[in-house]
């Protein structure tokens, strides 16, 4: 009798080779979405920087004036 | 007696239901994750095995022999009926156990191991005894692929597997290596 182990066997190398694929897969949509940078993060990620230049820059002259 | 043996040792090991003949793969699968729910499972399926070969022995002295044509409903009726009084009797003396079953209990009735036991014993001509020697042996055999896979997988869950490896694809590679080891038996009878 040799279609059980072969079965198995088959069906296990299958399943690995598709899950190998679908974390191949994820891993370069990931890599992919971290190259490319969207406009909207882009922006926020300047407004954020904005704010903190000007509030170091409150900060600072304020000490000045002190 | 040795001819019982015999049988008993060649549906258990030689001609194991799960492991040589593709048979009860539902359980296998779906219960093999801790060993206590796999001997559990496994005694299940034995009291099941024992109670539809009796059960096959009568429908074929008195019944099947008038009537042949019902050979396949019959057994199906009659497996139904027993999976019924096994749950009904797991649920009432243990609830915990018909838990941790879950949907696999009623699947015993849809288990192809059972059918091919009771086709099995009546294509081979079995009496009763012989048919119990084969139930059992058959029960043991599902017992032992279970409890067998049960102690690889919880040993897997404790080493360091590779992500892609993690789930059903390397469960069925450890039910390949397992029906490769399970090939020895084969010249088994033969050799003695």
């Amino acid at each position: 009798m040799i279609l059980p182990p072969g079965g198995f066997l088959t069906l296990g190398v299958l399943l690995l080779g598709l899950a190998w694929w679908g974390e191949r897969r994820a891993r370069r949509t990931e890599a992919r979405a971290g190259r490319v940078l969207r406009p909207e993060a882009v922006a926020a990620a300047g407004v954020a920087l904005a704010d903190s230049a000007g509030a170091t820059l409150r900060a600072s002259r304020t000490g000045e004036q002190r | 007696m040795i001819e019982l043996l015999w049988i008993f040792l060649s549906a258990m090991v030689i001609n194991n239901f799960t492991l040589a003949l593709f048979l009860g793969l539902c359980p296998f699968m779906g219960v093999s994750a801790r060993v206590e729910t796999a001997l559990r499972m496994g005694a299940a399926n034995i009291f099941v095995l024992v109670l539809t070969s009796l059960a096959v022995s009568f429908l074929n002295a008195f019944v099947l022999a008038k009537a042949p044509y019902l050979r396949i409903i019959s057994f199906i009726v009659v497996i139904a009926s027993l999976v019924q009084v096994v749950e009904t009797v797991i649920k009432k003396l243990s609830p915990v156990l018909f838990r941790e079953l879950g949907i696999y209990l009623p699947l015993i009735t849809t288990n192809c191991a059972i059918l091919g036991l009771a086709i099995f014993q009546t294509n081979r001509d079995y009496d009763l005894l012989e048919g119990l020697a084969f139930a059992l042996g058959a029960g043991c055999g599902l017992t032992l692929a279970l409890v067998l896979m049960a102690s690889i997988r919880e040993e897997t869950e404790l080493a360091e597997v590779p992500s892609v490896a993690r789930g059903m694809g390397l469960v069925l590679i450890i039910a390949g290596s397992l029906s490769l080891a399970f090939m020895g038996f084969a010249g088994l009878l033969s050799a003695t």
